[in-house]
């Protein structure tokens, strides 16, 4: 008497794409090292956009505009994220990535306010928009407000994404081996 | 077994570093508190509160001009004059510096809360399950709906 084998219950999965098997495509990578130059880079330009001492006032505001520039193309890059966040934000009630979607709206719309009060107290670019005394002290205050903001929420935006960071500088900016980096990258670096 | 090791050697490497970032995040920040570069934007947000009341209330007694109100980010510390046609000021670095390090040591307080927060749920022994332990109900398990 022979036994039949027994039907496998193993569950029929879809094929995994290939950027959750670990396997990280040429266009990938080359996007993610993008991101993280462009991201240091806007790090290190907000730090000298926020010092009007470093600067001086003419180059503050030109570097302003750069910087709004810098900032959209930054939010274009990320925009995958963006919509697949919002997406699942409005659909699951608990998710890990909610505080970090919330501090990159505060950001975005602080981010906003900083450039539009800038433009509007702005003396050395040829835009005059009529503000003067106390009116103009209230722009100046408004913007002086926001950018201290923005630097807060721009250290905690930074703060919640210290792993990405890690894990790719470690991949594309230093030679040796940083030793907090997640194990996932050591996956992606052998394929 | 190995994948345990490989795993707890990891994250015994990840807190190594995490140790060095943060040492390296307190010495920067002696320095810049011994330089005298630091500026804590929370506290600069209620200063400009502040100033603008001050200046709302000199306008009013008119004993400031309009000329005299400081520009800038900081309309608190520097007087418009003074920055206006000013190129670079290289003793101003220390500012930028700080600023950087402001970033930093915002990252250094949440790798230190994640670890925490992680300790916290080891002394709970609360233990999130992999998403493939988790059974679904299939169509055929499901209560009856009345």
């Amino acid at each position: 008497m022979t036994m039949s084998p027994k039907p496998s219950k193993a569950p029929v999965t879809a094929p995994v794409p290939a950027q959750n098997t670990g396997q990280v495509t040429a266009k990938t990578r080359d996007r993610t090292k993008l991101n993280l130059f462009l991201d240091i880079g806007l790090t290190l330009f907000f730090a000298i956009e926020m010092e009007v001492h470093f600067t001086g006032l003419a180059l503050h505001e030109l570097l302003g505009f750069l910087f709004a520039a810098v900032v959209i193309v930054h939010i274009v890059l990320h925009w995958d994220w963006v919509v697949s966040l919002t997406l699942t934000f409005f659909r699951k009630l608990i998710h890990e990535s909610r505080l970090n979607y919330v501090v990159n709206v505060l950001l975005l719309v602080d981010t906003v306010i900083v450039s539009v009060t800038g433009v509007a107290v702005s003396e050395t670019l040829g835009l005059n928009f009529g503000l003067k005394g106390l009116q103009l002290t209230d722009w100046q205050a408004v913007h002086g407000f926001s950018s201290h903001l923005c630097l807060v929420l721009t250290a905690l935006h930074i703060a919640l994404h210290w792993k990405w960071i890690a894990t790719n500088a470690e991949k594309y900016l230093f030679r040796f081996r940083l030793p907090f980096a997640s194990h996932e990258t050591e996956r992606e670096s052998r394929t | 077994m190995n994948a345990n090791a490989a795993k707890q050697r990891k994250e015994r490497a990840r807190l190594r570093g995490s140790v060095i970032f943060i040492l390296f995040v307190i010495l920067t920040g002696l320095v810049l508190t011994a330089t005298h570069h630091t500026e804590d934007p929370i506290a600069n947000m209620s200063d400009i509160i502040d100033m603008r009341q001050m200046l709302a209330d000199a306008k009013q007694s008119s004993e400031v001009t309009v000329g005299d109100a400081p520009l800038g980010n900081d309309p608190t510390s520097v007087p418009a004059n003074s920055i206006r046609n000013a190129g670079i000021t290289w003793s101003a670095l220390g500012e930028v510096v700080y600023d950087l390090w402001f970033m930093c040591a915002a990252t250094a307080a949440v790798i230190v809360c994640s670890y925490l927060l992680k300790w916290l749920k080891g002394l709970s022994g609360v233990k999130r399950l992999p998403p493939s332990a988790v059974v679904q109900p299939t169509r055929r398990q499901r209560p009856p709906t009345v």
